[in-house]
């Protein structure tokens, strides 16, 4: 019995996780890059999951091809959120920048709405990834796709960022913008990659949280929060780390389902990560 | 009293009937408050729509008392404070007679509180009972409401699963009004029934997998799970439920599920589950002798008609704001006057009022009128809803 | 062309006067409401104009006092000199409490671990069904009792109570801003590491512009709950928290006015908005994107 629970924390916390960790990774890409916390990453998954679903609707999209079309989309979308919030007020303060986020959620939102209706819409399962049974461990097909495709990425973009010359421009501008520009870096550049990254990101999570929960134009913020919460367990900064977070998060909260009730779950998580913020040996002060 | 009720309403959906005299004299002006925006626009924009329909049809035929009627809508935003905004706008701005509407529980309270001070009657499209529940919540006199009342699903639910000789439930439920309301009804009723609760759970309606409540919920050995939320997250649940290894127990939706998006959203996972709805769900199961049948199947077409399945599709909470309209309809013709008082006097006197949702008889005590029989179990089989057997 | 302080605090005011005693009871209702956000801006300007804290707390301080004070009211009717004062100290004293070890948090760990207060106040609300009413909501019955005065109720008394609440915490703001402490506050704003080296207590000072923000903000929740005669989770969700900082961020923080108004005009102007339909969130976006950006271009200019 206690063998059963402990699987099926694992099954329900990497099904949560997956999810959580993806919307973090998008996050720490632009928190890195530009030092924002984008508020309309959960707006960038739902255009980009609504844009691919009315492209599947007028054609055949293979799964490579299906791949392809997110990341293009969403770093369109993204590269157009750089240009409306950050590309316009780079010298303004990290506050402004920041509500510009959540003025631009508003606007995708908005869009979402005149373009798709509030209907929730299913998009189709474009990546045919099959479910997963190992013993007790039981991963559904979008579970699969979204570890899929957040693994791909961490692995991706940490080889980007850590052997490639833009990459290493991107890293420079993060730590020291200043510095990176004396050094040569286009470091407004960097922000708009960052941007554009996280917004191809976005898309893909897209692939696989859309055909879970179903796509709607009030769904972004709730998404964002809790990927919100995963990339500050995670710290922000390191890939990796903060793809952890989302995971630790999504176990933590099967863990508290399943042990106590789902009823303090989310007091339970919130002060949680509070306390870890206040209490965590890591030297915060003037960091994020 | 029925036939001449059916034969008003046939002749209402008619669209012969423009050869009715036309209207005259002041309008009648009756407010309307629906949720165009925030989260329960997916339900108060469909509403606002139906309403216009409605009020046309009401004009093209004549209109009532031989006046015609002017409905005066506003956003609610899906918010109790704006819908107070709304609503003081309507009565003291706009002088209606009467409203219709709000869309969500927390507005409906909010908007009750203020309309009841003021006697103003209002007819509401909200979910929730504690509208019209009294207690706690303060008197209901001004307040009527159109849809199934939540012990109504309750009682419709915990009907067939005696039916089944299933006495042991599982109940997940989600952390907002409506699932509140749910949990609050299926626990006050199931002594009644002979039905035993051996577990509960809720969860966050913005959440994305509910497996671990699901699996929770499965280890207690329950015959029958009963899932109580509106929107996607019930898909979500079924598809958690579905995916649980070994022996499942039987999927119990609520009455806000029924529509085209559950199956669209759960898929194959919403095969075989049970569910109450209105008979809006299955116009082809009635038989002719009903007398919600050619309501309801005018009603189908004109939704059709006036564009606004492509928009939304046809579910279980359509024929709110139609209903609505209806029982004002019948509550001036009974009060034989346009005023406040006699009209919220004639409302609780109705009887027998054929609607989309059911046939409504009022009483002071009960401000829905509508009873278990008003509902029909549902059961998902190849992505179709049918009776359930 | 500037405008002396002193006189364009007494024109908004006075304009703010003339609008209570003009606009018919119903209409003042939505002032009333845009009024409640407006303190709400201003509590928020308390840690993040004078004291550089960014806070998402500011809905679950309105909220704390708006439940405190009606669930107390059910119980005692008749204490309302009691209770409101000490609902709104108490909410003071928990936000100061609560920042106290949050100071050393940078602005996307501080901005998060506000997040969490309001997010946790809003559960806590839903999961204390049987003293909160859950989501479901409460029905605020009982009215603020003044001796002398009488029941406090209706639209006209309910925004001079704003008003004056409004006034009350710009006369704070203004004071503190030209204090000593606020100078140590601007120091803890401009260079936190400098202000500590030159023995400014940084905790302490920022606790007590986060105090008396939260204070009143509760206040402001409060009078809110009573008003509208019904309180809900969902009228002090995160959302409220967010537009006061947008309004604030809007108007500049550390400006007294201008986030105010900016909260006022832009709220009123977006109320009008429904007459778009289903263009309306999106053009909310547009609406509220171009104020962030008009204020940035004027300032950089």
């Amino acid at each position: 019995m206690l063998a059963l629970y402990l699987a099926q924390i694992v099954n329900s916390g990497l099904a949560l996780g997956a999810v959580y960790g993806v919307m973090a990774l998008g996050f720490s890409l632009i928190f890195s890059a530009s030092r924002l916390i984008n508020f309309a990453q959960g707006e960038l998954l739902l255009l980009g999951g609504l844009t691919i679903m009315s492209l599947a609707g007028v054609m055949q999209l293979p799964p490579a091809a299906a791949l392809l079309a997110a990341a293009v989309a969403g770093f369109v979308l993204g590269r157009t959120l750089f240009s409306t919030t950050l590309g316009l007020t780079l010298r303004a303060s990290p506050l402004r920048q920041l509500m510009l986020t959540v003025a631009a959620s508003l606007v995708f939102q908005g869009v979402a709405i005149l373009c798709w209706g509030k209907n929730p819409l299913m998009p189709p399962r474009l990546i045919p990834l099959p479910d997963l049974r190992l013993g007790l461990v039981f991963l559904g097909r979008d579970t699969v796709t979204a570890l899929t495709l957040a693994v791909t990425a961490v692995v991706v973009l940490g080889l980007f960022l850590g052997r490639t010359r833009l990459g290493r421009a991107l890293r420079a501008t993060s730590q020291n913008a200043v510095a990176a520009r004396l050094q040569g870096v286009d470091t407004v550049f960097c922000h708009a990659l960052s941007f554009a990254l996280a917004g191809a990101l976005a898309s893909l999570a897209a692939l696989a949280v859309g055909p879970q929960t179903g796509l709607r134009y009030d769904m972004g913020l709730g998404l964002g929060l809790k990927g919100f919460a995963a990339a500050t367990i995670g710290g922000y900064t390191s890939l990796g780390r903060v793809f952890a977070g989302g995971i630790i998060l999504g176990l933590a909260e099967a863990a508290m389902v399943l042990t106590v009730s789902g009823e303090f779950k989310e007091t339970a998580i919130y002060v949680l990560i509070t306390i870890l913020l206040v209490a965590a040996p890591r030297e915060h002060d003037e960091r994020p | 009293m029925a036939r001449f009720l059916l034969l008003v309403a046939t002749l209402l959906l008619c669209p012969a009937a423009a050869l009715a005299a036309a209207p005259a004299g002041d309008p009648i002006v009756v407010g309307g408050l629906f949720a165009q925006s925030g989260p329960a626009a997916v339900v108060g924009t469909p509403s606002k729509l139906v309403a216009e329909m409605t009020v046309k049809q009401i004009n093209d035929m004549g209109g009532i008392l031989g006046r015609p009627v002017k409905l005066v809508a506003y956003d609610t935003e899906s918010s109790p404070d704006v819908a107070l905004r709304q609503a003081r706008q309507l009565v003291e701005g706009d002088k209606v007679l009467a409203i219709i509407g709000p869309t969500s529980t927390g507005e409906g309270l909010a908007v009750k509180k203020y309309t009841e001070e003021k006697h103003v009657p209002v007819i509401m499209t909200v979910g929730g009972d504690a509208v019209v529940a009294g207690g706690k919540f303060g008197p209901y006199d001004w307040t009527f409401k159109a849809p199934q009342r939540t012990a109504t699903a309750v009682a419709k639910i915990y009907d067939y699963l005696k039916g089944k000789n299933i006495s042991k439930i599982a109940v997940l439920s989600s952390k907002d009004a409506f699932g509140q309301d749910g949990l609050t009804e299926l626990k006050d009723n199931a002594a009644k029934y002979g039905i035993e609760i051996i577990a509960e759970e809720t969860f966050d309606p913005k959440g994305t997998d509910f497996s671990a409540q699901a699996f929770k919920l499965q280890a207690a050995k329950p015959q029958a799970a009963v899932v109580w939320t509106i929107g996607p997250a019930g898909s979500i649940a079924a598809k958690n439920f579905a995916a649980l290894p070994g022996e499942r127990p039987l999927l119990v939706q609520c009455h806000g599920q029924p529509g085209p998006t559950y199956l669209e959203l759960a898929g194959e996972a919403a095969g075989g589950t049970v569910m109450p709805g209105t008979k809006l769900m299955a116009p082809e199961s009635l038989p002719d002798e009903d007398p919600q049948k050619i309501v309801i199947e005018a009603f189908i077409k004109a939704y059709k008609d006036n564009g606004i399945q492509e928009k939304f599709p046809l579910n279980t909470h359509s024929g709110y704001a139609y209903d609505a309209l209806t029982l004002l309809r019948a509550g001036l013709e009974k009060a034989g006057k346009a005023e406040p008082e006699a009209l919220r006097a004639a409302l609780e006197k109705l009887e027998r009022v054929v609607g989309v949702s059911g046939v409504y008889t009022m009483s002071s005590q009960d401000h829905n009128g509508l009873g278990p029989d008003s509902m029909i179990m549902l059961i998902v089989d190849s992505n179709r809803y049918k009776l359930a057997p | 062309m500037t405008v002396p302080r002193n006189l364009s605090l007494g024109l908004f005011f006075a304009a703010l006067a003339a609008v209570g005693l003009v606009t018919p009871g119903f209409q003042l209702l939505a002032v009333n409401q845009h009024l409640f956000l407006a303190v709400n801006v201003l509590a928020l300007n308390f840690c993040l104009g004078l004291g550089g804290q960014i806070s998402l707390a500011q809905a679950a301080f309105a909220g704390l006092g708006a439940y405190g004070s009606v669930l107390l009211h059910d119980r005692f009717p008749e204490a309302t000199l009691v209770i409101v004062p000490a609902v709104v100290l108490g909410t003071g004293l928990l936000a100061a409490m609560l920042s106290r070890p949050m100071e050393r948090l940078g602005e996307g760990f501080l901005a998060m671990a506000t997040l969490c207060v309001s997010l946790v106040f809003t559960n806590l609300v839903l999961t204390l069904e049987t003293v909160t009413g859950g989501s479901a909501g409460h029905m605020a019955n009982a009215r603020l009792n003044l001796p002398l005065l009488g029941s406090l109720s209706g639209d006209r008394a309910t925004f001079f109570c704003f008003a004056g609440l409004l006034a009350l915490g710009s006369y704070i703001f203004l004071a503190l801003r030209d204090s000593r402490l606020g100078r140590a506050l601007a120091a803890c704003q401009g260079d936190a590491q400098a202000a500590s080296s030159l023995g400014v207590d940084r905790a302490a000072v920022r606790s007590l512009s986060f105090g008396l923000g939260g204070g009143l903000s509760a206040a402001a929740g409060v009078i809110h709950g009573h008003y509208t005669g019904f309180i809900s989770p969902e009228q002090y969700h995160l959302e409220l928290s967010l537009k006061a900082l947008l309004f604030l961020v809007i108007g500049g923080p550390g400006n007294l006015l201008r986030p105010i108004l900016a909260a006022l005009v832009l709220e009123t102007a977006m109320s009008w908005l429904s007459v778009l339909g289903d263009a309306r969130t999106l053009v909310n976006g547009l609406l509220l994107g171009a104020a962030l950006l008009v204020g940035y271009w004027r300032a950089s200019r």
